[in-house]
């Protein structure tokens, strides 16, 4: 079952919701940033899953060179559409709070930049896909495409440190140890787990998508 | 805009675009199944 309004929807929303109202209106206020801080509580799980979704287009780009099967494929085209998703929310929510503590919407940092470049790779991935009628020859340039594009993922997530920009280091996963401060870290954690369930739940319904789609092609095609 | 304004726009962006994408995809979903039936129906036919 996989409709709006289905069990697994409903358990997702009240996951969701509830850390939501934690990261709101329980935890404390930063000392430094105040309210603008609870933005991390979002923005951090939403730049991790562009990251996961991408790993995970990664792997299903591999599975399906490898092995020719197209539930790989089904699983890279899946999780790259929500990689897509994940990182424009990420730079759009980073504008906001980019706002608010520097006083910017937008700066040519390394980071923020090059998010941006990701944010384009993977729009070219989705678009690619589109583009292309017969079903082999999408998988097989998509898979390579999926590949290449993940290159530029390392090097947004080190960014931080090899060059010197506008975006703060890393606060919890970093050498010398988190410097967050015990609750806050928690209820990110939390946030983290909460979101990559929604993940989770969604690739599943997308590749049950592609899916259908697939048996639409082969019917058509045992016409023809 | 206070800080509370912008902490709102964020978490109704994520909110919203997720709620978004989950009921495009339930739709988009739908669509495709009824043109599956109709073409399963369609290769049944004599």
């Amino acid at each position: 079952m996989s409709r709006i309004g289905s069990p697994g929807a409903v358990v997702m929303t009240a996951i969701v919701g509830a850390i939501v109202a934690v990261a709101l209106f329980v935890v404390p206020a930063d000392r430094l940033q105040g309210d603008a801080q609870r933005i991390m509580y979002v923005h951090v799980p939403m730049a991790w899953l562009a990251y996961l979704a991408f790993f995970v287009t990664l792997i299903g780009s591999i599975g399906y060179l490898i092995r020719r099967d197209l539930r790989f494929d089904r699983l890279a085209a899946a999780s790259a559409e929500l990689g897509l998703l994940f990182t424009a929310v990420t730079i759009v929510t980073g504008a906001i709070w980019g706002k608010v503590t520097w006083g910017i919407w937008w700066d040519w940092d390394p980071r923020l930049t090059t998010t941006a470049v990701m944010l384009v790779a993977y729009a070219g991935y989705n678009l690619l896909r589109g583009s292309i009628v017969e079903r082999s020859r999408r998988a097989r340039l998509a898979a390579v495409l999926g590949i290449v594009g993940f290159a530029n993922v390392p090097i947004v997530h080190f960014s931080v440190l090899w060059w010197r920009g506008l975006h703060q280091a890393p606060t919890v996963v970093r050498p010398g140890g988190s410097s967050i401060a015990p609750v806050l870290g928690l209820v990110l954690l939390a946030s983290v787990v909460a979101f990559t369930i929604a993940y989770v739940w969604l690739l599943r319904r997308r590749m049950a998508l592609e899916s259908i789609r697939d048996a639409t092609r082969s019917h058509l095609e045992s016409v023809s | 805009m206070t800080d509370a304004a912008f902490v709102i726009a964020a978490y109704g962006i994520v909110l919203g675009s997720l709620a978004g994408y989950a009921i495009v995809l339930s739709r988009r979903s739908s669509a495709s199944r009824l043109a599956e039936r109709a073409i399963r129906r369609q290769v049944r036919k004599p």
